[in-house]
């Protein structure tokens, strides 16, 4: 478990690397290399810290809880193996409600310091993920009503041993019901751009202003393992095959390769995506999620009346 | 297999209300027209039913081609190409939709309708299409629209009966596809004459013919 978290720890900068540079080739730039947001952390991480005077505690004690609570959420999330000691704690809705967590805390502190930029991506935040949260959860509860299970790790096992039967119609609806929330969740182009600090369009960005130093590398560290994270859940719950289910060195390893190789693929699918669409207006972002919702209870209905 | 034309189908019958331009529903209503001839097509396959065939052969020929090719000649002439008018919004319409289509499933599998053994997973699409098809008919306020939603219905129809009983007896699908034609005109040369006295097709101004 404690290796789980260090890999997930140590992989989210490469993902994010492999997205910019991936975006970067597609649209003909060169790009920063694919460790550029290593160097990033690392520069952030030996900075010192500017804080406003108007702050209080709160400023300081964000960063740390956003960051504890995320990589908490990615223990019970399996990557490169099932076999989790942990999971008898927590099932699919704790890893949802400590992401809320990390959401409340980082929205809190963007109106603590009084700029205006974070009342506005704060209220945006929060604005969108009262939909996104809802159709997260539905679309998460379309795959587990397939094998009656919360629990991820269980739901993967169940998922690798139904062969060929997992080709049914409301795990295609699901698929693309989580497609459209893994993008608003972790801030990609249609919903949010994590590349620019316009007032006009930044959701996540906004609420970051204010911080600085290593305070501000923990949460884009922070941000990197989230979006990592939403990268696995969405791996695990439509492409489990290979997974190790055993602690065996040899297997695990060969899994964890090919759970790399999945987030390469994947994390190149984002960047195309980006690469394809512009950015939607703010206004009609929850009727994207809508759509996503509407997807997911169809999914859910052709689960139970089948 | 039939579950995934089965969610085709549903699909393409919430789309028809997610249109922006009147010309848009006429390739979705020849797809799910397609659609609809491909599943008599392969319950003729599985079962040898001759008739199935001609129905299936019919409906190719008559839902997905010339109804869609009357219906697309009428909009041509009357150059509707504007957006679409409704009685409520796009997204209450979406959430509308999915409340007939959860009505659907629930009525069908409380109702214990006689199915038979390829047809069982058309029986709920086919009951929320009738629903669907009334929706739109009430939801849509240009005459145009009116015609799309009897459409689905009757496709409906035609999808109930493939799965309780393979299909009706060949005089009477016939009957129905001659029913279904003239209707499509009537609808056409209808929507010229309310074109070229009210100048608009919106089906409120109707109302202005009260004596």
């Amino acid at each position: 478990m404690f290796l789980q978290a260090v890999i997930i720890i140590l992989l989210a900068p490469f993902i994010q690397g492999v997205i910019k540079k991936t975006k970067a080739r597609m649209q003909n730039r060169i790009g920063p290399s694919v460790w550029q947001p290593y160097y990033d952390v690392m520069k952030f991480m030996k900075k010192d810290a500017v804080l406003s005077r108007h702050s209080s505690w709160l400023s300081i004690v964000t960063p740390y809880v956003v960051f504890v609570s995320i990589v908490t959420a990615g223990i019970f999330i399996p990557t490169y193996t099932v076999n989790n000691d942990w999971h008898f704690i927590g099932d699919v809705i704790l890893v949802v409600y400590l992401f809320g967590v990390a959401r409340f805390f980082t929205a809190l502190t963007a109106l603590d310091a009084g700029g205006s930029f974070g009342g506005m991506g704060s209220s945006r935040e929060m604005a969108l993920s009262a939909i996104a949260e809802l159709a997260l959860l539905l679309s998460l509860f379309a795959v587990c009503l397939s094998s009656e299970t919360m629990k991820l790790p269980n739901l993967v096992v169940s998922l690798t041993h139904n062969g060929w039967d997992w080709f049914t119609p409301s795990y295609g609806l699901a698929f693309f019901a989580m497609l459209i929330v893994v993008i608003a969740e972790t801030g990609r182009i249609p919903v949010d751009n994590p590349d620019t600090h316009l007032e006009l369009t930044m959701v996540h960005e906004g609420m970051l202003l204010e911080y600085s130093g290593r305070y501000l590398g923990l949460m884009m560290w922070a941000a990197q393992i989230k979006q990592l994270l939403f990268l696995s859940l969405f791996i695990s719950l439509f492409f489990p095959w290979g997974i190790a289910a055993s602690g065996d060195i040899l297997q695990t390893s060969l899994s964890f390769l090919l759970y790399v190789g999945k987030l390469i693929v994947l994390a190149m699918l984002l960047a195309f995506i980006e690469t394809m669409y512009a950015k939607i207006r703010l206004f009609k972002v929850p009727k994207l999620l809508g759509a996503s919702m509407i997807l997911s209870l169809m999914a859910i209905l052709l689960q139970v009346f089948e | 297999m039939e579950q995934w034309i089965a969610l085709l189908l549903l699909i393409s019958a919430i789309w028809l209300l997610q249109i922006r331009k009147i010309s848009d529903s006429v390739p979705i209503l020849a797809f799910q027209s397609l659609v609809l001839a491909l599943t008599a097509g392969a319950m003729w396959y599985q079962t040898k039913l001759s008739h199935l065939l001609v129905a299936a052969l019919l409906t190719l020929v008559v839902k997905a081609m010339i109804i869609p090719a009357i219906l697309h000649y009428t909009i041509k002439k009357i150059d509707v190409h504007r957006q679409v008018e409704r009685v409520t919004s796009k997204y209450a319409a979406l959430l509308i939709a999915t409340i007939l289509s959860v009505a659907g499933f629930y009525v069908t599998s409380r109702l214990h309708l006689p199915s038979t053994k390829f047809g069982e997973p058309y029986l709920p699409v086919s009951i929320t299409f009738v629903f669907l098809g009334a929706f739109i008919m009430i939801d849509h306020k240009k005459a145009l629209m009116q015609g799309i939603g009897l459409i689905t219905i009757e496709n409906g129809l035609f999808l109930v009966a493939q799965s309780i009983s393979y299909g009706m007896p060949m005089m009477v699908e016939l009957g129905i596809f001659f029913d279904m034609l003239v209707t499509v005109v009537i609808i056409g040369i209808l929507s010229f004459r309310i074109h070229s006295t009210f100048e608009s097709l919106n089906i409120e101004k109707m109302s202005n013919l009260k004596g």
